[in-house]
């Protein structure tokens, strides 16, 4: 018997988990160096924070009658961007909980694709809005309460090295640049969403009198720049999109940093472009060839 | 341009000729309307001998590959082996005629586009030109019936070109070839004169679609909706221009070059006459290399899957691509991931068209320029959650065709 599916007949072999392997792979350096930096705790939250994702995903699986993935990457890479976006001294029902917020109400509720937000950071906000008291214990890597880069300042090596209080998977530029030049390589991210945010924003600095590379190398804006911004189902489809998110991005962020004296500035930098892409798609439709 | 870059599989290294012992000529093989019969059961016909007329301008007749006896109408016209009497080609000097009288003689000879399309070659030589343009390209995989007729045929192909220039008032010719030809664009270099330009052009799919390879070589864009003559551009294949070389040698349309490759153990190219079998086409490739699960005529970008090797081949077909193993992978949800959109040759939105066909809205489709997709297929080569994109637009699109006929 012949199969007779319609054309083409071929296929570069690309799927959807092994885009979300590599993506996890990328976040490697920054997930060692987090570990390096704050020890076990870091570990364990991570651990569990991608187990309480991949409980949460086959259960939604279940309830959507969707075909059953096990070992969903999409899932473990929620799991481990959230516990990434997390400080070191959390209790563990927090990124359990987490996870199961940014699984299910992150991606599910809005059926798989069609997610607004980006699911970690639903995961995150919820968290920050709801136990604010767990969410700020900033420690520096030797285990003493200290206060966050963006609030006090050191060193751009402490910055670059990641040897500075924090979340678990932002403080190392080094770790997170590296792993972001790996997705740029292998075309798993659109470079203009990064390269944008992060030149606008240190434009925007340096006209404000602040050191760019600092601003740029400190607090969530590497690991929001190339691995939240850049989630394909919360960015726009098309190159001029893109661009105009990322300017987007870009200025909240210096408005939140520059004007605020409240953290998280990417993380709503990232929530509130997230909402605007519909519309941002509606005005930057490509012009189809021969227009 | 956006695309893609499959890997080439050009695979071929030799070139045999074959005659089969009975032909299918299906009658409607072209664009435009199908040619009557104009023999039944039991005639006798020769080689050459025309067995259908046209019917209409946008329509050619068809032309017996063999001699021997009619054994069938009803589609289409079979015909048994019997002698070798021969209609004998009348020689015609193209310089002496006037357009008219040369498109007349192309008409006659049953002449349509051996690109993939099958238009009728004389309706496109009614609009008049600057520039004329040969497609060299060949950009599917595996396919390489071009690659042989230019490499063969240079000095024909040539004289194809400057026989089309003349019908259609063009004074400018050029023939873009993609750069993995290094031995065709030498070959056509050599004989081509005053006039005509042999361009080579990256190798990247789809360059040879009409659209692309006019913007690569003339940085011009045919409007969207419009045919490249609106632009003061020709164009047709390389083996077409052959068979236009052909008709003045008296040589109707019958035979022509067919690429078998894919899971054959010998890819080969096929000279052999319009309705040979597919069947008959791959065991002069030496037959399969495993069981077969797939069989394309044309390559495997656009090929269409058939669903018997008794099939015969058109003069649309550039060849056979044989797949011993189907893709079993399962289609998922779009995750938006845009890949789609960036290989676009048309810079259409693929995966917004899908979403709007599938949720029936196909007036929103059209729209959003639906039919200025040509189903070249990069954005379903690409898709990560494989999902049949092209599939859907072909669905989209023949419904709105359906609407608008009722």
């Amino acid at each position: 018997m012949l199969a007779k599916s319609s054309s083409p007949h071929i296929h570069t072999g690309l799927s959807k988990q092994k885009i979300m392997y590599m993506v996890v792979l990328a976040l490697l350096p920054a997930t060692i160096a987090g570990i390096y930096f704050f020890g076990i705790p870091a570990a364990t939250i991570i651990a569990v924070s991608v187990a309480s994702a991949l409980a949460t995903d086959i259960l939604m699986q279940k309830l959507t009658a969707s075909s059953m993935r096990w070992l969903n990457g999409s899932a473990v890479l929620t799991g481990l961007l959230l516990a990434l976006i997390l400080p070191p001294t959390v209790p563990l029902w927090i990124p359990a909980l987490g996870s199961i917020f940014a699984v299910s109400l992150g991606k599910y509720a809005f059926g798989v694709g069609n997610n607004i937000f980006n699911p970690a950071l639903i995961g995150r906000a919820i968290l920050v809005i709801s136990w604010p008291q767990f969410m700020s214990g900033w420690i520096n890597p030797d285990g003493v309460t200290a206060a966050t880069p963006l609030a006090q300042k050191t060193s751009l090596f402490s910055v670059f090295t990641g040897n500075v209080g924090g979340c678990i998977g932002e403080t190392s530029a080094i770790a997170l640049l590296a792993g972001g030049a790996f997705l740029i390589a292998l075309r798993l991210i659109d470079w203009r969403i990064p390269a944008v945010y992060i030149g606008s924003l240190a434009v925007l600095m340096t006209i404000a009198g602040k050191d760019p590379l600092y601003q740029v190398m400190a607090g969530g804006l590497l690991i929001g720049a190339f691995f939240m911004a850049t989630d394909y189902v919360t960015s726009p489809l098309a190159r001029k999109g893109r661009i105009i998110f990322a300017l987007g991005l870009g200025v909240l962020t210096f408005i939140f940093r520059f004007y605020s004296s409240m953290p998280e500035g990417v993380m709503y930098s990232i929530l509130l472009m997230n909402a605007t892409v519909p519309l941002i798609e509606r005005y930057t439709k490509p012009k189809p060839f021969g227009k | 341009m956006n695309g893609i870059h499959p890997a080439e599989k050009k695979e071929v290294r030799s070139a045999v000729t074959y005659s089969p012992s009975a032909v299918q000529l299906v009658l409607s093989q072209n664009c435009g309307c199908p040619p009557e019969p104009i023999v039944k059961e039991g005639d006798t016909v020769k080689k050459y001998q025309k067995v259908a007329e046209a019917k209409g301008n946008v329509s050619v007749p068809l032309h017996s590959p063999i001699a021997g006896t009619v054994t069938h109408v009803s589609d289409s016209i079979h015909i048994d082996v019997e002698g070798t009497s021969e209609i004998r080609p009348k020689r015609k000097d193209y310089t002496r005629l006037n357009q008219e009288k040369i498109i007349e003689v192309i008409r006659k000879a049953g002449v349509v586009g051996l690109g993939g399309a099958a238009f009728p070659t004389h309706v496109k030589l009614q609009t008049k030109v600057k520039t004329y343009i040969l497609n060299g390209c060949e950009c599917e995989p595996h396919l390489m019936a071009d690659h042989h007729v230019m490499v063969t045929y240079p000095e024909e192909v040539i004289t194809g070109l400057r026989i089309l220039m003349k019908a259609s008032g063009a004074t400018k010719g050029i023939i873009g070839i993609e750069k993995n030809k290094p031995d065709a664009i030498q070959a056509l270099r050599k004989h081509a004169g005053e006039g005509i330009e042999v361009r080579p052009v990256p190798t990247r799919y789809p360059q040879g679609a009409e659209k692309m390879l006019i913007h690569t070589l003339t940085g011009r864009k045919v409007p969207c909706g419009e045919l490249p003559c609106a632009i003061d551009i020709g164009m047709n294949n390389v083996g077409t221009a052959k068979a236009v070389y052909d008709a003045f040698q008296g040589i109707p349309l019958t035979h022509r070059v067919f690429t078998v490759s894919g899971s054959v153990r010998k890819p080969v190219n096929v000279l052999a006459p319009i309705g040979t079998t597919a069947r008959e086409l791959i065991n002069q490739a030496d037959g399969y290399e495993k069981q077969p699960a797939k069989v394309l005529f044309g390559g495997p970008m656009m090929g269409v899957a058939q669903d018997s090797v008794e099939n015969p081949v058109t003069k649309a077909c550039s060849g056979i691509t044989v797949f011993s193993a189907v893709d079993q992978r399962m289609a998922e949800p779009c995750i938006r991931c845009g890949r789609c959109v960036e290989v676009c040759p048309m810079h259409l939105l693929p995966t917004t068209l899908v979403k709007l066909i599938r949720n029936k809205k196909f007036a929103d489709a059209k729209e959003t320029h639906l039919f200025d997709c040509f189903e070249c297929g990069s954005c379903t080569y690409v898709c990560p959650s494989n999902i049949p994109l092209v599939h859907y637009l072909r669905l989209g699109k023949q419904e709105l065709r359906n609407a608008c006929q009722k």
